[in-house]
């Protein structure tokens, strides 16, 4: 399948799982799904009828809010049956609104306590490196998410490791929980802020997946930062728009709105 | 003169480094304190300094377990309790994985890096979290036991210890287990209940009574999770007077196990506890401080003889 129907089949999945739900992190989870979509679909060396093998490349999704597309693209692929993406957040559920490793198929780490998945995600780049592993690793962490300062203590651990298997890809949808990360933080220049610590960094339509692959290609002796230049509810125009789209509570008329835009979805043609 | 407490920690590292090469070594710009500093020359790729950066120190050492290696981490108890709680639970308790933290210079151990560097609820937090051992051992041999122990398991463990020498108490025979405590006395009529460093206290209480005609065996708790339930229950039944002392809080420690335990089993004899009531540290030696507190031998023995 085309990365482009992969990742329309994502974001399918990912709101039908939340209009289900009536509630949920839909800006987080949608602003990612090209960049999960190219790396499953493109990139990783991944067998979903062996998640554990040996030399398979590691994600980390250090951003956990944006669980359901994680799992949208997981099921999509095959590591576990897509029926159970209806019963994300159940009682009992093997799919929690953070990514939880011990519940999960494919789920290479717990997630959601912001700035820990990096963490985890550069000891397990300087632990591929010591037992002489050719593994990549690739962790998405939020804008929002740049708020923890444990975020830069894990970056200065991958610059001072030379952890050059590992790729950040930092989704710059440009809000967080309560507002726009540049009035709740600072107006940071990612790319710049990469290229200063050490990384080799780059800038690129996080909605483009051509330009997400060109990235992620890109050979370099450090470790890699690719800031993608995203928004919240990516490819839902209305929900676009809205200010408070880190999570939505849908109304009755949002949900039908969600559900037009399923439609429409699925209707989509590829050439 | 038995080892420093540091010294058996390198010592144990090394041996196991040398015939694994997935054991690493994490410290927090503390290698010489803890004493790791050989093994850092000798094994540059198993030996990580992570700087001062205690949070990713332990969640980077939890995504190396999920690689497969075996992570031993360091620093002092206040940075590898209170300051990284979450990355504790988060990344190593919930998440199933398996590191083993060395927490050096307990409760008042700090000395003259005085309170800002003295935590009294290191135990207090570690023995709430699940997949987790938390330990408090007394001796170089219990020390090394600790340490084997994590590198045959797959859990998460927690150690307290001074850095500083602690007497011997065991020998290399000496057969341990994790979640039993080891009795010195064979009457449980009176016990007192210590760990780590607390236990030597606890023994020259027993050796002054013994001198002046009382029996008292000392209950030396390795583990306070898991703990000994088997013996707190024969303990229960067959003591008339429990005292508990510890270099910590008075509440979530030692006392409040073994006081829940007393509690649970119907015990109706006299308790007795030393400990910290809600007071800071400050700077001073460790005799100045424990008397301090409360917990040095002069003031438990007077204690016990109330």
């Amino acid at each position: 399948m085309e990365t482009i129907e992969f990742a329309n089949n994502i974001r399918i999945a990912t709101c039908e799982m939340l209009l289900k739900r009536g509630f949920g992190h839909l800006g987080a989870a949608l602003s990612m799904v090209e960049a999960l979509a190219v790396l499953y679909n493109e990139v990783m060396n991944i067998d979903p009828s062996n998640p554990q093998k040996e030399d398979r490349d590691w994600f980390i999704l250090s951003k956990g809010h944006g669980g359901p597309s994680y799992y949208a693209t997981l099921a999509l692929k095959g590591y576990f049956n897509k029926d159970l993406l209806m019963t994300l957040n159940d009682n009992n559920t093997c799919l929690p609104s953070h990514p939880d490793r011990n519940k999960t198929k494919g789920v290479d780490a717990t997630t959601g306590s912001l700035g820990q998945g990096i963490s985890q995600a550069v000891g397990i780049a300087k632990a591929l490196k010591i037992k002489g592993s050719k593994s990549k690793v690739y962790c998405i962490v939020g804008d929002g998410e740049m708020n923890e300062g444990q975020v830069y203590e894990a970056l200065v651990f991958a610059v001072a490791h030379n952890l050059d298997n590992l790729t950040i890809l930092l989704d710059n949808n440009k809000k967080q929980l309560d507002g726009l990360t540049k009035t709740i933080s600072i107006r940071y220049n990612f790319k710049n802020f990469f290229d200063v610590i050490g990384f080799k960094s780059m800038e690129v339509d996080g909605a483009s997946t051509e330009e997400i692959f060109e990235a992620l290609k890109v050979q370099t002796t450090k470790p890699k930062a690719i800031v993608l230049d995203t928004i919240k509810c990516q490819g839902l125009p209305y929900f676009e728009k809205l200010m408070d789209n880190h999570h939505i509570r849908f109304t009755d008329d949002q949900k039908e709105i969600l559900a037009s835009e399923i439609k429409r979805l699925k209707e989509r043609k590829y050439d | 003169m038995t080892k420093e407490m540091r010294h058996v920690y390198q010592e144990t590292l090394s041996e196991l480094m040398r015939k694994d090469p997935n054991v690493v070594m994490l410290d927090a710009d503390l290698v010489s304190a803890s004493g790791g500093g050989k093994n850092y020359q000798n094994f540059p790729n198993q030996a990580i300094n992570c700087g001062i950066s205690e949070a990713n120190m332990i969640s980077s050492a939890c995504g190396m377990s999920l690689v497969g290696l075996k992570p031993f981490v360091h620093t002092f108890v206040p940075f590898a309790t209170r300051r990284v709680f979450d990355q504790l639970y988060m990344s190593g308790a919930f998440s199933k994985n398996s590191i083993h933290i060395f927490a050096s210079e307990p409760g008042i151990y700090a000395q003259f890096n005085g309170g800002t560097h003295t935590s009294f609820e290191d135990l207090a937090l570690t023995r709430t979290l699940p997949n987790t051992v938390v330990s408090a051992p007394s001796d170089e041999h219990s020390f090394r036991f600790i340490l084997n122990s994590f590198y045959n398991d797959n859990l998460m463990y927690y150690t307290r210890s001074p850095r500083a020498h602690l007497p011997e108490i065991y020998n290399k025979s000496t057969q341990f287990e994790i979640g039993k405590w080891m009795v010195h006395g064979d009457d449980l009529s009176q016990c007192i209940i210590a760990c780590g460093d607390m236990v030597h206290v606890a023994l020259k209480v027993k050796e002054k009574m013994s001198i002046e005609g009382e029996v008292i065996s000392v209950i030396d708790a390795l583990n306070l999770s898991p703990y000994d339930k088997e013996l707190l229950e024969s303990i229960s039944q067959k003591s008339v007077k429990v005292m508990v002392i510890e270099n910590h809080s008075i509440y979530g420690g030692l006392v409040e196990l073994v006081a829940r335990e007393l509690q649970l089993n119907g015990y109706k004899g006299l308790f007795y506890h030393q400990g910290i009531n809600h007071h800071v540290s400050e700077v001073g030696t460790l005799d100045f401080l424990a008397r301090k507190f409360g917990i040095d031998f002069e003031t438990i023995y007077k204690e016990w003889k109330k």
